[in-house]
């Protein structure tokens, strides 16, 4: 008899308080009509959430690690942000704060037939980090991986294009139709392409396409909050049954892919400690 | 992963993360300076 795991009402309350409500709570932009440009824009969030958002307070942490490759500037306090969090909770704001992680665990429950992914897949998330994130902006000045992000293209892309309210300071719709082309029909298809497989697969674009989660995941296995899987463990498989990115626990303690959710702690055989050693 | 170098790794990691983050705000590095420019419509 597979358990429910016992945080799971809580991780939902906390994705969808902290991630989906309070990062995206301006609501002012009804009358402004401009996105919110105010002192807690100079902060990140450590998941992602599209700054053009039009509800959004916080900036995303890609687009801001895209915008100092675009301008060939060291991000000294980026990287630090990355490491202090990273070193602390590994993977875990993708677990307990991202709302596109969130959308993924709910399309999943769709009842329908279910695929893996391919673990070699896995490593595409580094490609995406350093090929869009950073090498393709450093190289043109333009922000790639914005430029192709599903989840902007849900949270901001969409929403503006249908609202296209009057700009009360130019006197003029904010979004010019003209300077829709290509790239901004190949985001929406990308977005509709996820949309689909969250469907059939466990987080894919966690799995495979975040390049936050490759930045988090590399700092998994030395944060402070890991596993430990008791010896009598009777590989009994509950972990990977319950574990959102599909992961065997048992035999992946602190995986690159693990997102920290504590799902998998309902097997009495895995703990999860918060400690240096 | 030995518990010596993890915990090594944590703690040199976790000095250099808290240093970059001071040298950032110092030099004007930080967040507050950048440009907008989000979801390329």
């Amino acid at each position: 008899m597979l358990k429910k795991p016992k945080l799971l009402f809580y991780r939902r309350l906390s994705q969808t308080i902290f991630g989906l409500l309070l990062s995206n709570s301006y609501l002012q932009v009804i009358t402004t009509k401009s996105i919110y440009s105010g002192a807690l824009k100079g902060f990140c969030i450590p998941f992602l959430n599209c700054h053009a958002c039009p509800f959004a307070i916080f900036s995303c942490p890609i687009g801001m690690l895209q915008y100092y490759a675009a301008t060939q500037q060291l991000p000294f306090f980026l990287v630090g942000f990355f490491i202090v969090i990273g070193l602390v909770v590994g993977r875990a704001a993708c677990g307990w704060l991202c709302p596109f992680g969130l959308i993924q665990d709910v399309m999943f429950k769709i009842k329908t037939r279910k695929f893996g992914i391919p673990n070699f897949l896995n490593y595409s998330k580094y490609v995406i980090l350093i090929l869009f994130v950073i090498i393709l902006p450093f190289l043109t000045n333009i922000h790639w991986f914005s430029r192709l992000c599903p989840y902007g293209a849900l949270i901001a892309g969409v929403p503006w294009i249908l609202w296209n309210p009057i700009d009360p300071d130019f006197n003029a719709p904010v979004i010019d139709f003209e300077m829709i082309g290509f790239v901004y029909f190949l985001k929406i298809g990308i977005l509709i392409f996820f949309l689909i497989w969250f469907v059939y697969a466990k987080r894919p674009f966690c799995r495979i396409a975040c390049p936050l989660g490759a930045i988090w995941a590399v700092f998994n296995k030395v944060s402070l909050l890991r596993f430990t899987v008791s010896s009598n463990c009777t590989n009994c498989h509950q972990c990977d049954k319950v574990c959102p990115m599909e992961l065997a626990t048992f035999k992946e303690v602190d995986s690159e892919n693990c997102i920290k959710c504590l799902d998998c702690t309902s097997c009495e055989h895995i703990t999860a400690k918060f400690n240096i050693r | 992963m030995n518990k010596n170098l993890r915990t090594i790794l944590f703690y040199v990691g976790l000095s250099i993360g808290i240093l970059l983050i001071i040298v950032g705000i110092v030099i004007g590095n930080d967040l507050s300076n950048m440009r907008l420019e989000g979801s390329d419509l």
